[in-house]
């Protein structure tokens, strides 16, 4: 059996950069990623996660930086050499070998006996839940049997990290959902490193530890799911990780650690988060999630505080309302209300009372 | 689109196909039928008895000359296989896996001496091999020899150094095709799993490139098994294949059936030959080495 | 391909083994320009001056240029007829769905199996029994059995690999499957059959086995070649003539290939 959190390493990239030609896939990037994390690189196609991805595996040489492993040196490591294997995206499942062959590729330097051989792959076959189909060929298994072939095919050689590179990309997405549950199921039981890629936020939501953003080759921001969603350290990240509502305001005073903040049509806020960097006058962004945004459609109901506006836009979908209101003449401010409401309840015209829940935050930009 | 089998569609089909259909029947069924009935017909000198008889076939395990000429021509056509698939081999290897952006100009490049006659790259070959040819002056002239080589030419051996090098470019093709089809992916899973690149090569790549090696060792064992402008030109009295003599019974010989019985014996010998080759390249232990763990 | 799996490096040895490769390809191939401006009729070593001589008597060699003339008109009527016959019967083949089909196909690339001397003797032995005189005709035909394959071939995975959404929707759009196939099918098949025009002439052009058997009192260029290697008189202006045909072949490839690129950049915008 495959014993929990022995063999698993973290890992450390100090500016690792990757040019191709004359572009610039991954720029200066630093990781920390401790042993035993569910750990993912998030962002945009395009963004410089996979080639990150790939210089860990020792499939791409960095053109500067350092990478190590459980504080070994393997920059210049060639793949094979490396403690890490990968889950390819296409999933490179040898077609000349049937299952069996696949996953017991990579064992051949352990020169094992046949008997402990066919032991340690029915092992790796029954973690994923895979026994039956051992002597079939790829071109014979569903996209889903495909992909647990080629994670028992990485998992048998008890890496210290495992890499994903969106291992998930292919499935529908009722499948997809399955296999997010058991792959995090699969590395709490085992407890290696993983290192996984997506471009699907929800995803790495749902799976990870911690989350690097990355974007144009950068890393935008690493932090836990929660800390990404409630504190994005920048415009970038919080618009990338699910809706937000950004709008300019002015410091207007400063008392004690409390700043008062005149934003426009949507009158003065107070944040008592202290930002020492910032002055009286100073111009700034400032976000608040869709979620923190409350509507009252009964003047009764609402707080003396609360702001008047018009709903211009509303999107019904069954378990949650998105609405937007304008509010004079600044730009729409986006509500999300959860919970069973008729469909018409927020007709285009309405006239609605604006209150925000929690704090705004204040975005660099 | 799946609508069901309508008769005009197969009817439309067919007509389309028969033109060529007939073209193949006529020009292909018909005269290899013939081939086959006339050999079992006697020809002297202008007259043809068309009374079926074994007289030809008799003949042909009776003269010691044409099962030997028959062994040479097999033997002939299988080093200049194993020749140039292994020479073509390297070359396929370099442009699938390294070929880049000029994959293309790599191939045209390598299809370019197709272009010549056929007939003049065996004249060039002669032109090499010959007593005053290229190797020999150039040997001469470096002081490795006092008198010209006269081995060189006029043998099997040249027979095969000629058809191999006419042959390259064919022959590279299908190896290249099955090399490139290759996913990239696969390679680095191999070698993300621990294999250096010997390994990668002998577990994965050269397993996936089979099907093509068979079909460019069929390709080129063939047609060369039947030439005879090859021998004719390079292979002198010792270089004389099968392909010489049956030309000579529709030529000066003028025994046509006795052409046509020889004929369908180099038939008979090359089928059963491509047939072993095919089945044992495809079935050798030594080329199922990645496959080792086993249900 | 990726730098880290071991190929980042550059593969001296194959490049090595390249240069080896293509000198034994090209060496033969290299003497034919070399002798035909050699200032001797024999082609031997040492290489006396240099001369054009040759190319001027090729102009002159009414049989030689007969003989290339013959060559010409018969490829081009192969190569014609051929393709027709090949996108017709591919076209039936990857869309009729026609029931034995598939040994159809392994009927019609027969010739691609079977030695050309069988060939030869065989179609020869029919026109023998038919009492058909042998001409050029008899030559076409035999090349038309010869090429039919390679045209197939090639046409069945154009066919094979074309996109049927257009068909459909052009069918969607009101037009049937005779109209669909010239205004939809035919036009991206294009490079396919130039393709099949192509490899056809230029077998059919340097056919040489098929072409000595069926031949009669016209011969084509292989053949009248054939008789020349033994008089070695006419033979530097063969190869002068050879020279003129590898050089032109080259230069149409060349055209080709920069009409390709002119052609995409239309379409695509220019490549950056």
């Amino acid at each position: 059996m495959i014993a929990p959190h022995a063999s698993s390493q973290g890992i450390r990239v100090e500016q690792l950069t990757k040019d191709f030609g004359g572009v610039r896939a991954v720029d200066g990037v630093d990781l920390d990623i401790g042993a035993g994390q569910f750990f993912s690189l998030l962002g945009p196609s395009g963004c410089g996660k996979t080639t990150l991805l790939r210089m860990l595996a020792g499939l791409e040489v960095p053109t500067a930086g350092r990478i190590q492993i459980g504080g070994a040196d393997i920059t210049h490591e060639p793949p094979e050499r490396r403690p890490t294997n990968m889950v390819f995206q296409s999933y490179a499942l040898f077609p000349h070998l049937d299952v069996r062959g696949n996953v017991g590729y990579g064992l051949r330097k352990e020169r094992l006996h046949r008997t402990a051989l066919r032991e340690r792959v029915d092992e790796a076959l029954a973690l994923v839940r895979l026994d039956e189909l051992h002597a079939r060929r790829p071109h014979e298994l569903s996209g889903g049997q495909r992909q647990r072939v080629a994670l028992a095919r990485a998992l048998i050689k008890r890496p210290k990290v495992l890499l994903l590179d969106e291992p998930l990309a292919a499935l529908d997405k009722r499948l997809r959902g399955a296999m997010q549950e058991e792959l995090r199921e699969l590395q709490r039981r085992v407890g290696i490193t993983f290192v996984f890629v997506t471009h699907d936020q929800d995803e790495a939501f749902a799976m990870s530890d911690r989350i690097a953003i990355m974007d144009g080759g950068k890393v935008l921001q690493v932090a836990s799911p929660a800390d990404l969603y409630r504190q994005p350290s920048c415009r970038q990240v919080a618009a990338f990780v699910g809706d937000i509502n950004l709008f300019p305001g002015r410091i207007e005073q400063i008392a004690g650690p409390a700043l008062c903040i005149a934003a426009g049509a949507l009158g003065h806020l107070t944040i008592s988060t202290p930002h020492p960097e910032l002055a009286v006058g100073a111009a700034v962004t400032l976000a608040i999630r869709p979620e923190q945004v409350g509507l009252a459609t009964d003047p009764d109901e609402r707080t003396p505080q609360a702001l008047p506006g018009t709903v211009a836009k509303a999107v019904y979908l069954g378990d949650r309302t998105y609405v937007s209101v304008s509010v004079g003449a600044a730009a729409p401010i986006l509500a999300c209300l959860s919970g069973l409401r008729d469909a018409d309840a927020f007709y285009v015209g309405r006239p609605v009372w604006i209150q925000f829940f929690g704090e705004v935050s204040i975005i660099a930009d | 689109m799946s609508r069901p089998k309508s008769l005009t569609e197969v009817a439309a089909g067919y007509l389309l196909l028969s033109p060529a259909l007939a073209v193949m029947l006529l020009g292909v069924g018909v005269p290899m039928v013939l081939l086959v009935v006339s050999s079992f017909w006697t020809q002297n000198y202008v007259s043809i008895d068309h009374a079926p008889t074994l007289a030809n076939y008799l003949k042909f395990f009776e003269r010691p000359l044409y099962a030997t000429l028959l062994a040479r021509s097999l033997g002939v056509s299988l080093a200049t296989t194993i020749a140039s698939v292994v020479l073509a081999y390297p070359m396929a290897y370099l442009i699938a896996f390294h070929g880049g952006k000029h994959r293309a100009t790599w191939l045209v490049v390598v299809a370019v001496p197709f272009w010549t006659s056929y007939l003049l790259r065996i004249f060039a070959w002669k032109v090499i091999l010959g007593y005053n040819g290229v190797i020999n002056s150039g040997l001469l002239q470096l002081g490795l020899i006092d008198q010209p080589l006269g081995i060189l030419l006029y043998n099997p051996l040249a027979v095969i150094i000629t058809l191999t090098q006419s042959w390259l470019p064919f022959v590279m093709l299908p190896i290249y095709v099955s090399l490139a089809k290759i996913e990239p992916s696969l390679r680095e899973a191999a070698a993300d799993l621990g294999d250096g690149a010997f390994h990668r090569f002998t577990r994965v790549i050269w397993p996936l490139s089979i099907p093509g090696v068979i079909s460019a060792a069929l390709l080129v064992f063939i047609p060369t098994v039947g030439d005879y402008v090859t021998p004719a030109l390079v292979g002198g009295i010792s270089g004389t294949l099968i392909g010489n003599v049956i030309q000579g019974q529709f030529g000066r010989a003028n025994n046509w059936p006795m052409g046509a019985a020889l004929s369908v014996m180099m038939m008979i010998t090359v089928t059963a030959a491509a047939v072993i080759i095919q089945v044992s390249l495809a079935r050798a232990r030594w080329v199922r080495a990645g496959a080792r763990v086993r249900s | 391909m990726s730098a880290g799996a071991g190929v980042g490096h550059r593969p001296w040895a194959l490049y090595g083994y390249a240069v080896f490769f293509l000198a034994f390809l090209y060496g033969p191939v290299l003497l034919l320009p070399l002798f035909s401006i050699n200032d001797s009729t024999q082609i031997a070593f040492p290489i006396r001056s240099f001369t054009l001589r040759w190319y001027r008597e090729l102009a002159q060699d009414q049989q030689l240029v007969v003989a290339f003339g013959h060559s010409v008109s018969v490829a081009l009527v192969v190569c014609l007829i051929t393709t027709a016959l090949g996108v017709a019967s591919g076209w039936a083949l990857t869309r009729h769905r026609l029931p034995g089909s598939r040994s159809i196909i392994g009927f019609m690339m027969l010739p691609l199996v079977v030695p050309g001397l069988i060939l030869g003797v065989s179609l020869l032995m029919v026109m023998g029994q038919l009492g058909i005189e042998l001409s050029l005709l008899t030559v076409a035909i035999g090349h038309m059995v010869l090429c039919l394959p390679f045209s197939l071939a090639v046409m069945m995975s154009c066919f094979e690999g074309f996109d049927r959404s257009l068909e459909e929707a052009s069918r969607d759009l009101g037009e049937g499957m005779f109209a669909t196939f010239l205004r939809v099918v035919l036009p991206n098949a294009l490079p396919a059959v130039i393709s099949s025009l192509l490899m056809t002439f230029t077998i059919s052009f340097d056919e040489f086995v098929l072409s000595f058997f069926l031949s009669g009192s016209q011969v084509t260029l292989p053949v009248y070649m054939w008789a020349q290697l033994r008089f070695p008189v006419k033979l530097p202006s063969v190869l002068a003539l050879a020279t003129l045909i590898l050089l032109s072949s080259c230069l149409l490839i060349g055209v080709a290939e920069s009409l390709r690129r002119m052609g995409r950049e239309n379409r695509e915008g220019a490549v950056p």
